[in-house]
């Protein structure tokens, strides 16, 4: 009998546990239609045409990416830093590589929305848009290579507009020395001096 | 459409502007040469024609004639004028590399301008070959040395040989030739707000006419200045200049009477403003005390002390520009020792439809001179000089113009003079208009 309440309270606390767990386990699950903060956007409504176009937007920028590449490893050979040029170029390589991919990835995309294969196309979007951030983040480490952070945005650029009414010269200067050659004053020596 | 005439324009533009500028400076200096006029040459410093030679530079070619009419070639009074219609041509050349964007470190400028005057009238009404064909060149040259940097060199030289027709009409032309070289140092530390200026002139001055012979000179002065710049286009300044004037012909043998040359040791110390006022606004204000030490004979005294010189420039529009200019001082003199000048000018250039470039002035000058000549009442000679011109061009293309212009020039003095022959009286009042119509290419 002393061990009944015992066995009471144990049950309780037992069955309360096991109540509180989902039975089909579907509550600790993320529902596919929660809102999840994800930092690559994935498009899954959007139409075989817009995910052609969408597609071919992220090659272009990648293409832009390896073109900024291609122009700081430029820069840190001008520099002559081996050390800043070894990082970009090692960067450069990892976003040719991914570029490629990103090729393949396209072709296939293509295929697939020729094959009216979606969960194919869906596929091939994914990768496409995992290698442009990618490719992506590449492009930062690179400015960061060469000493500009992921804020660069650009050489500053100072544009100066002067008002063209101003003098281009400079008027703070002493004019360029001149002699007059004007004509002596009147004098109308008589006739028969030396100048008549 | 608009963008290609806007683009042929701005050439046009500037060249008029500098064209317009030139004989606005030289007339400060030569008051009465004013009336001479010029042919229009485009200033190749700024053009954008001209044959490229070498990094920079450029070859600039032109030709420009006129066809006018002077109602008083020597200068005569009303009752004695001779008319005459004549041609000019004047052919020039100039290299540069103004170009070059920022100013280059080495700028230089050579010029060679040849101005060829034929005066229509037969040898009945101009008896004298020199005076009905005058040929007058001039040559320039500037080097500068280090214009973006903290210390530069300039080299300046201009040569010129004129001929102009003389007082009376039965005389040859009056030749001179002048040749002025400088040399300048500038040095401009820290900053760049302060800088120090040592330039030295040399000027010969030789009259190839007997009767004006006495008159040739050399002088050479040394000027020194240092300027603090308030602004970057605004500078206050002051200056020291120190001039000896020396002439050649130590007996001035033909010198007129009471009017042998004595050397001089002018000097003079400056101070002023210089540059920008406002965007539009372009002042050279110079305030200063001159002493003339003449070797002998007289010397400027009192108010004749003081010298002053303010200029004015003003440009409302890009396209609009007017300059007052006001001037007090002592100038050494072919009669007399010296005389003071006072003078005031006010010049309008305006551009219209694109194509069309108007100028006017009009300049009064009065002088008085330190010494009468034979015969002047009173103790001092006073000449008055009123000139007035209006010129337009047509730019038919970049590279080519046609135009009118008019100057007239009316001089009133207490001179007068006896012939000793004929007893007549002559003053040395006159009325003198010129007309032209011109034409030209510039490239």
């Amino acid at each position: 009998m002393k061990k009944l309440p015992k066995l009471f309270i144990g049950l309780s606390l037992l069955s309360g546990t096991v109540f509180a767990q989902n039975p089909t386990g579907s509550a600790t699950s993320p529902s596919p239609t929660s809102e999840v903060d994800l930092s690559v956007t994935q498009k899954p409504n959007l139409t075989a045409p817009e995910m052609l176009t969408q597609a071919r937007t992220y090659q272009e920028g990648m293409g832009q990416v390896l073109k900024r590449i291609q122009s700081l490893q430029e820069t840190a050979r001008r520099q002559k830093d081996i050390i800043k040029l070894n990082c970009v170029a090692d960067k450069l390589v990892q976003t040719k590589v991914n570029i490629s991919i990103a090729d393949q990835a396209l072709i296939a995309l293509q295929e697939n929305v020729t094959r009216a294969d979606e969960g194919g196309r869906t596929h091939e979007f994914t990768r496409l848009t995992i290698i442009n951030q990618k490719v992506t983040v590449l492009g930062a480490e690179a400015e960061n290579c060469i000493g500009e952070d992921l804020s660069f945005v650009g050489a500053t650029r100072v544009d100066v507009d002067v008002d063209p009414s101003i003098p281009k010269d400079d008027p703070t200067q002493p004019g360029t020395p001149v002699t007059s050659v004007d004509r002596p004053p009147v004098d109308r020596p008589p006739v028969g001096s030396p100048s008549a | 459409m608009i963008s290609v005439r806007a683009k042929q324009l701005v050439p046009l533009l500037v060249t008029a502007l500098v064209i317009c500028i030139s004989p606005r400076v030289h007339a400060q200096d030569s008051g009465l040469a004013a009336l001479a006029g010029n042919l229009p040459t485009r200033n190749p410093g700024i053009s954008d024609g001209g044959i490229r030679i070498g990094e920079g530079g450029r070859l600039h070619l032109g030709i420009g004639a006129d066809v006018g009419y002077d109602t008083n070639v020597f200068y005569q009074g009303a009752q004695a004028a001779i008319s005459s219609p004549l041609l000019r041509v004047v052919p020039y050349v100039d290299l540069n590399n103004q170009m070059v964007s920022g100013g280059p470190n080495l700028a230089y400028s050579l010029g060679a301008t040849l101005q060829y005057r034929h005066y229509l009238a037969g040898e009945d009404r101009i008896t004298s070959a020199s005076v009905r064909d005058t040929i007058s060149p001039t040559l320039t040259g500037a080097v500068d040395f280090g214009q973006q940097q903290r210390f530069g060199v300039g080299l300046f030289e201009t040569f010129s040989r004129v001929e102009e027709a003389p007082y009376v009409s039965t005389g040859g032309a009056i030749v001179r030739r002048a040749n002025l070289a400088s040399v300048q140092l500038r040095l401009t530390p820290g900053g760049g707000r302060i800088q120090g200026l040592a330039r030295y002139n040399n000027r010969y001055d030789y009259f190839e006419t007997v009767a004006y012979r006495a008159a040739s000179s050399l002088s050479q002065d040394v000027y020194l200045e240092v300027s603090w710049r308030l602004f970057p286009k605004t500078a206050l300044f002051a200056g020291a200049q120190q001039t000896y004037v020396h002439y050649l012909d130590a007996q001035q043998t033909n010198a007129p009477i009471n009017s042998t040359r004595h050397d001089s040791y002018p000097f003079r110390a400056t101070t002023g403003l210089r540059g920008l006022i406002t965007e539009k606004l372009v002042a050279a204000l110079t305030v200063g005390y001159g002493k003339a030490f003449y070797s002998s004979g007289p010397s400027p005294s009192g108010l004749g002390l003081a010298n002053a010189k303010l200029g004015l420039t003003y440009s409302p529009t890009q396209f609009s520009f007017i300059s007052l200019d006001f001037q007090h001082e002592f100038q050494n003199s072919i009669i007399g020792n010296y005389f003071d000048l006072d003078a005031a000018s006010l010049g309008i250039r305006q551009a219209f439809a694109d194509r069309i470039v108007a100028r006017a002035f009009v300049r009064l000058e009065h002088r008085s001179y330190s010494a009468p000549l034979d015969g002047v009442a009173g103790d001092r000679r006073v000449d008055n000089a009123l000139s007035a011109g209006a010129e337009a061009d047509y730019h038919l293309k970049s590279w080519a113009y046609a135009g009118v212009a008019y100057t007239a020039l009316r001089n009133t003095s207490n001179a007068a003079y006896r012939d000793g022959l004929t007893g007549t009286v002559q003053t040395a009042d006159y009325v003198k208009q010129q007309m032209f119509v011109r034409a030209g290419i510039t490239y």
